[in-house]
């Protein structure tokens, strides 16, 4: 087969590699890049534990090639900390606070597929939550806890005595 | 034991210690971890349910660029892995750790492709050629049981792998004169665990040994599987467990992949490591629940139960699972099918009946949830058909906690609890009393509410003595943890159960800070390890590490409790009774200033003094009980239940931590609730599996589930060191019986099938509704999706 070359900025650092076409964007971060924060639930576009952000857009990266992200941005669960000095995300801590995790393997999925929309949240009502992570799954926590995490750093990051600035997507 | 007054951590919400890492995506799960040179292995397959296996031809595959070795049945050459049974009633049946001559399910492996890559191991695998003549698929268990297509095990005459009858008390008297008798077919359909995080093994080879990192809730279990199967010395290999994605029963074994792996990088000297995918996970690590049974009740006009007669037939698939056996449901389920009622009665057969489908094994409430199922659907049989309220034959019938411990018909001892109470919480908190009415007035916009309620009662934490006379004997039943401090006066705590999201690293260090005395912070829970400290251990199944785990690691920290102290009275020549371990520091009782620091005297001990390790099997099992109540509305014009509310009121002794037994009970209701309404694995005429991806077997999201309300009661637990039942698995139990019984309630027909159909209750819905009406009703129900 024969590789392409292609150069992809993840979380902020330039990741250049020779790949297979068929590589997946999943095994390309996890692999090439060895950030394993993303993880594989089904590879087949259902549960969600793959997503990440493009170019600020929440996508599941088992239902991308690595070479369909050429010279684009890719943000991974690994930025939302190292944004900010290694503290937590507002989001994250409120999963820690809400018991938003259990095994955590489901956990990056849904940080990345909420974060870009944290600031549309408050608006929304219980079942609206719900619907907006929808497209993900967990197998542990009945998603209550994940529900109520949502909701919590939505308020957090909304009230003006925050103390830290908001994500940089 | 713990002195109640002073513990500081066991009960309190402190935050899990697990989550800064798996937040930060920095968790490591078995696919996490790399290793340079490491090859990658895919299984070949099964496409057919049963066939004979003429010949696999390997030759082109291994030719293929990147592939390093193709390896057939043959070639690997290990013996079955045969879980070890001494039950009475059943036969050993052996798994090949590869297929040779016969395939029994689709996903069964039997060959395996060992490659640079993992998409070249898979382009390896598809070249694999399989050269098989089809044999008749036994699909149905019923006719395997009676008339089988074909035999899976010969020379094993039947395909009844495990079949056992059991009558006490008079159950034909019972029936003769009883004022009700009733007989129905329940259905509890055939699911799977499904963890987020599929199977995985890491197997790394050094000097002779094997360094083995596994996604598993039984790294001892795998560990004496490999020494056993590999033929090397107990001490050359080692198991850990990195981060577990969930488990939920489906890890609790040892799967022939992994023995395969392990054979693999011993063979080639290399790291090997095998990754399931999700369709392999679906159609090839375990199922459970395929049950139907026959139940035939008798009972009195006052809605008294006299007699339980019930045929049950489980479906166990092609093989048992290793170490556990085929008969974890057909023992489990009508052992518990009394539940938490009185029964003088009782009547069983129960069989393992063997087809060609994916092995069963643990999923969560192991049988459990088939028991409830039937137990509660036989109330609101009952009140159906003596019009006595299903509330008041529940109480009429259930266990009273005056007379705890109670000795089953079956021989459980139900050791503590008021079950009444857990009843009168969760009608509390649903309204019973005001519920006719506003259901009523639901019918009258033409909206079909229901209230469910289900009963239940669960053993768990199971001792080596339960195993082996369940003839389980490749169970340990005994956990035991090792503790040493060092001389700062820090705590590290090893045990034999590995947490799949349990929060273990954080219970645990609130079990051990209590009971050794010192800060929490200064206790560190490592990962599971069976190279340390020669520990061995059941594992954690069975809702057991509260108890179990816990009772060991109370048993070694009180021992060296009492090792501070005889130690300290000797330094400040003081007497042993005086002196007390408090926040890290040995202390005269009454004078704390007067006091040494614990590292001080871990100091000043020999080497060793500190490091020790305990074991704990429970002399019996316990049993958390609960009731779950639930409301739903039925969608008359598409037949979807909509949950309404849903509430659990129940009693698993003390919490040592509130936000991870909720979590505990959530998660396992949900999973309940999946299987009430969703989960179901489906296969065809020819046995193939046709909800092999997640589009196909509906696991549910955020969407279909409410808030779950949790009241807990705590009966004290005599039986129990910790004071603790255990909480992982009970949650799993009511949501199948509730919902069904719910269901039936807003339809006024019975369900008896699982999970309720669409299809069934549109049709039921409209028939209730009347269809002149329902046309109208359309676009304005209430339900939504
Ligand atoms: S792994 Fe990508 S959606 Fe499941
Ligand atoms: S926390 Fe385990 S799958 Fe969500």
């Amino acid at each position: 087969m024969t590789r392409i070359r292609i150069t992809v900025t993840i979380n902020g650092a330039v990741v250049e590699r020779a790949v297979d076409p068929r590589m997946l964007l999943s095994d390309f971060i996890r692999h090439e890049a060895r950030l394993t924060g993303t993880h594989v639930g089904c590879e087949h576009g259902v549960c969600g534990s793959c997503t990440v952000q493009v170019d600020g857009s929440p996508v599941r990266s088992c239902l991308l090639f690595a070479v369909q992200v050429d010279g684009r941005e890719v943000r991974t669960v690994e930025a939302l900390a190292a944004e900010r000095d290694g503290a937590l995300h507002p989001l994250q801590e409120a999963f820690h606070a809400e018991q938003g995790l259990q095994c955590g393997f489901c956990t990056p999925g849904f940080l990345m597929s909420v974060e870009p929309v944290l600031d549309r949240v408050e608006e929304m009502d219980d079942a609206q939550i719900r619907a907006l992570i929808s497209g993900n799954l967990c197998r542990c926590t009945g998603y209550e806890g994940i529900v109520c995490a949502v909701r919590e750093a939505a308020r957090k990051m909304a009230s003006p005595s925050r103390s830290r600035p908001g994500g940089a997507s | 034991m713990t002195d109640r007054e002073t513990a500081s951590y066991v009960g309190r919400p402190i935050a899990r210690r697990e989550d800064a890492a798996l937040l930060r995506g920095a968790g490591r799960f078995v696919d996490d971890l790399h290793v340079d040179g490491v090859l990658h292995l895919r299984f070949v397959r099964s496409p057919y349910a049963h066939a004979a296996v003429r010949e696999v031809r390997t030759a082109q595959a291994a030719a293929l660029d990147g592939v390093v070795a193709v390896l057939r049945a043959r070639d690997l050459d290990l013996p079955d892995l045969t879980p070890p049974l001494d039950t009475v009633g059943a036969v050993e049946i052996g798994r090949p750790i590869l297929a040779d001559r016969l395939l029994r399910f689709v996903g069964e492996p039997y060959a395996t492709v060992i490659a640079v890559d993992p998409y070249v191991a898979e382009d390896g695998a598809e070249l694999v050629e399989l050269d098989a003549t089809p044999l008749p698929a036994v699909v149905d268990p019923l006719d395997s049981a009676t008339r089988p297509p074909a035999l899976l095990h010969e020379p094993h005459p039947t395909n009844v792998l495990y079949e056992n009858k059991f009558t006490a008390g008079p159950v034909d008297e019972a029936f003769a004169d009883a004022a009700v008798v009733l007989r129905r077919r329940l259905r509890s359909p055939r699911q799977t665990a499904v963890p987020m995080e599929p199977r995985g093994i890491l197997v790394e080879p050094h000097d002779g040994g094997l360094r083995v990192h596994a996604s598993t809730q039984s790294p001892h279990m795998l560990h004496r599987a490999l020494v056993e199967h590999l033929g090397i010395a107990t001490d050359a290999v080692s198991v850990v467990c990195p981060d577990v994605g969930g488990g939920f029963g489906l890890k609790a074994h040892v799967y022939p992949e992994e023995i395969a792996t392990a054979a693999v990088a011993l063979r080639l000297g290399r790291p090997v490591k095998w990754i399931e995918d999700r369709a392999d996970n679906l159609t090839a690590a375990c199922h459970a629940r395929d049950q139907h049974l026959d139940v035939r009740l008798a009972a009195d006009s006052d809605g008294r139960l006299r007699a339980l007669d019930v045929d049950v037939v489980c479906d166990v698939g092609a093989y048992g699972v290793f170490a556990h056996g085929h008969l974890l449901e057909a023992m489990g389920t009508p052992s518990m099918i009394p539940g938490p009622y009185r029964l003088d009665a009782y009547r069983f057969r129960s069989r393992a009946v063997a087809t060609n489908k994916c092995p069963e094994g643990a999923y969560r409430g192991v049988g459990l949830p088939v028991a409830t199922f039937v137990h509660e659907r036989v109330m609101d049989l009952i009140a159906a058909a003596t019009g006595v309220d299903r509330v008041e034959v529940r109480r009429r019938n259930l266990v009273a906690a005056v007379d705890m411990p109670h000795h089953s018909i079956t021989g459980q001892r139900y050791d503590s609890g008021d079950y009444g109470a857990a009843l009168d919480a969760a009608l509390d908190a649903v309204d019973y009393p005001g519920f006719a009415a506003r259901q009523q007035e639901a019918l009258r916009d033409g909206r079909l509410l229901g209230l469910g309620i289900a009963a239940y009662v669960e053993y768990c934490a199971v001792g080596s003595a339960v195993f082996q006379r369940r003839g389980m004997r490749g169970l340990a039943g005994f956990d035991e943890a090792h503790v040493a401090l060092d001389a700062d006066g820090a705590a590290t705590v090893w045990t034999t159960l590995p947490a799949a999201g349990q929060g273990l690293a954080t219970t645990f260090a609130q079990l051990a800070a209590d009971e050794l005395g010192v800060p929490m912070e200064r206790v560190t829970v490592a990962p599971v390890d069976t190279a340390v400290a020669g520990l061995h251990g059941n594992g954690t199944f069975a809702s057991r590490s509260a108890v179990s785990g816990g009772g060991a690691i109370a048993l070694t920290c009180q021992e060296i409790v009492r090792r501070l102290r005889e130690d300290a009275a000797d330094l400040m020549e003081i007497a042993v009774d005086d002196l007390e371990v408090v926040d890290g520091r040995v202390r005269v009782i009454g004078s704390p200033g007067n006091a040494l620091e614990v590292g001080e005297v871990v100091a000043r001990a020999p080497a060793g003094r500190y490091a020790l390790s305990r074991r704990y099997d429970p002399p019996q099992a316990v049993y958390p009980y609960g009731v779950h109540a639930c409301i739903v509305e039925v969608d008359p014009t598409t037949g979807r239940v909509r949950l309404d509310r849903y509430v659990v009121a129940e009693d698993c002794g003390r919490v040592i931590n509130p936000l991870v037994a909720d979590g505990q009970v959530r998660g396992a209701v949900a999973q309940g609730l999946a299987g009430a309404l969703f989960e179901s694995f489906v296969y065809d005429a020819e046995g193939q599996p046709q909800t092999a991806s997640l589009m196909d077997y509906l696991v549910p999201t955020a969407s279909e589930f409410v808030p779950i309300e949790i009241h807990h009661l705590a009966v004290a637990v005599p039986d129990s060191p910790t004071g603790t039942k255990g909480v992982g698995e009970s949650g799993t139990l009511g949501p199948g019986a509730a919902v069904a019984n719910a269901v039936a309630d807003a339809l006024g027909s019975e369900c008896n099938t699982l999970p309720v159909g669409l299809e069934w209750a549109r049709a039921a819905a409209r028939e209730r509704l009347g269809r002149g009406r329902v046309g109208s009703l359309a676009g304005v129900s209430g339900a939504t999706t």
